[in-house]
């Protein structure tokens, strides 16, 4: 069997089923990689050896009993530190939190992995509180890319993504709420979705913004990607939110041949700004998908309202904590949260109305199109403790700017899978494939094409320059 | 009260919520406060159709 960081979770999984790995023996060997590896990386706030071995064990139990392990048997997995699980703190990047009882129940998401056989290995660095893109976290440290131990991991999911680029699980979850999953699988150089708004329970998990919080995996592979999304789907009544669909399975389509899709290269917003590695990363997938031009009327005006709302409803979650204990946290994420809850109830009013004609001229747009394009990120992972950075001649801010791609796109809870993007001896960027609600399907069958095709794909990060020394351990 | 639109705002807004910043904070969320009035200078004078209702946007 070839060392676990080598394997995706459909070959584990395969293993396991078969007989021909135990996934106690899985669940070791993922273990040591991360005791060696992660002290490099920084993706683990806490890992779980206890309870994964136990999972593992009882995987086992199931196959030499003769029972069927379900899909995911002896998988490895970790996820953001806001979701919930039993018996562990839920952090969310904060310290306050960090006083909180344990959880008393794991997450709807967490439960549907372990049924589908996976096993949990722990929890993963964020932002404090989801709000921000870098994982640069005050109390816990920087997440690091395992393309460059020198640069950012993109957030707020930033663990989430990096523990996958690294082989530290084949699997993660992490949430999205403007862009932190799909932000950071792109500085990563990996899959991230973000499903439509409603698909995947967000119950057990701890909020940022209410009315734009996703939830959603990572994986190296679009067959992970798509095993991973088969597991995690159905309506899960403790969440108000999620919508009562019947599950769309992605996993057969895979291997279908993708049909001709009418695909439309965002223009506009979604082009100002970006460097030119990010553009010719979007230039590769659309000549690929032979898309043609297309125009998102309102997308600056977009941002700016999930970018007021974001403050708003963040802001206003956290007031409590902000009047009692304003010396624990982050100063910047507590500056931001502060001024976002002052804003004048007109602005907030006026966002959500926005958001709804913002839907509109969207929905308008999938009248001539089955799937948009646009990058995920401006620009390539920054160092660590870079502030600014160069857009179109300026000196912008990192962290206001990593989202800019991402940010009308969640505002109107439209699904989107990113796919890498990466060049030999580049750092990795992402491509945004957006389709209309409820269709990750063509999202699926069109990531699946492009990485059959070469267009897009994960890389080894050994394969580039600063990684393979330090990540050694 | 400052001569500072921001300054000022931050200063009867925090009064108002509760809140207590010390000068690094103040300066900190009033230069904030700056980047939200930004921003929200790009869509609150958009206008938009009538009967607009933004309750249906999570309605997939």
């Amino acid at each position: 069997m070839k060392p676990s960081i080598d394997l995706t979770a459909a070959e584990i999984a395969a293993e396991v089923r078969g007989g021909r790995a135990s996934a106690q023996s899985v669940v070791e060997r993922a273990l040591s990689v991360v005791a060696a590896r992660d002290r490099a990386l920084n993706c683990f706030t806490r890992v779980l050896p206890e309870r994964a071995m136990n999972s593992a064990r009882s995987v086992d139990e199931r196959v030499a009993k003769g029972q069927d392990p379900a899909p995911l048997a002896g998988v490895p997995f970790a996820v953001k530190n806001l979701f919930d699980i039993e018996g562990v703190v839920t952090l969310a990047g904060s310290i306050i939190e960090a006083d909180n009882p344990a959880a008393s129940a794991d997450a709807t998401l967490v439960s549907r992995m372990e049924a589908a056989g996976a096993v949990l290995l722990g929890t993963l660095n964020m932002d404090e509180y989801a709000y921000g893109f870098t994982t640069e976290n005050h109390h816990y440290g920087p997440t690091r890319n395992p393309h460059d131990l020198t640069r950012i991991a993109g957030g707020s999911s930033g663990g989430s993504a990096a523990a996958v680029a690294a082989g530290l699980a084949p699997l993660t979850l992490g949430s999205d709420t403007n862009g932190s999953i799909r932000v950071p699988a792109a500085l990563c150089g990996v899959y991230g979705l973000k499903p439509t708004f409603g698909r995947l329970s967000r119950h057990g998990t701890k909020p940022f913004v209410h009315s734009l919080d996703h939830v959603g995996p990572f994986a190296r592979t679009v067959r992970d990607l798509a095993l991973i999304y088969d597991v995690l789907q159905g309506h899960d009544p403790a969440d108000p939110t999620s919508a009562d669909r019947p599950i769309q399975t992605v996993s057969p389509l895979l291997a279908a041949p993708c049909r001709p899709l009418r695909t439309g290269w965002l223009g506009g917003w979604f082009g100002e700004n970006a460097s030119r590695e990010a553009i010719g990363a979007v230039e590769a997938v659309a000549q690929a998908l032979r898309a043609v031009t297309a125009d998102l009327p309102g997308a600056k005006a977009a941002r700016a309202a999930a970018f007021c709302l974001t403050g708003a409803e963040g802001g206003s979650l956290h007031l409590q904590a902000l009047r009692t204990r304003p010396a624990d946290f982050d100063p910047a994420t507590r500056d931001r949260l502060i001024a976002g809850a002052l804003q004048p109830a007109h602005v907030v009013a006026k966002a959500q109305r926005v958001r709804r004609w913002f839907l509109d001229q969207a929905l308008e747009l999938f009248q001539q199109f089955d799937m948009l394009l646009a990058p995920a990120t401006p620009f390539a992972a920054t160092p660590i403790g870079q502030a600014d950075t160069t857009m179109n001649g300026q000196s912008v801010s990192v962290r206001a700017n990593l989202g800019v791609y991402t940010q009308p796109i969640s505002f109107i809870g439209l699904p989107v899978l990113t796919v890498p993007i990466v060049a030999r001896d580049a750092l990795p960027l992402g491509v945004q494939l957006i389709a209309a609600p409820w269709r990750e399907d063509v999202l699926f069958a069109a990531a699946a094409w492009l990485e059959a095709q070469g267009v897009a794909g994960a890389r080894a990060p050994s394969t580039l320059p600063t990684a393979p020394a330090a990540l050694a351990g | 009260m400052s001569g500072d639109p921001a300054r000022a705002y931050v200063e009867a807004a925090a009064a108002l919520a509760d809140l207590t910043l010390d000068e690094a904070s103040f300066v900190a969320v009033a230069a904030n406060t700056r980047i939200l009035r930004g921003q929200a200078a790009d869509f609150v004078d958009l206008p938009l159709p009538e009967g607009l209702d933004p309750a249906a946007v999570l309605r997939l």
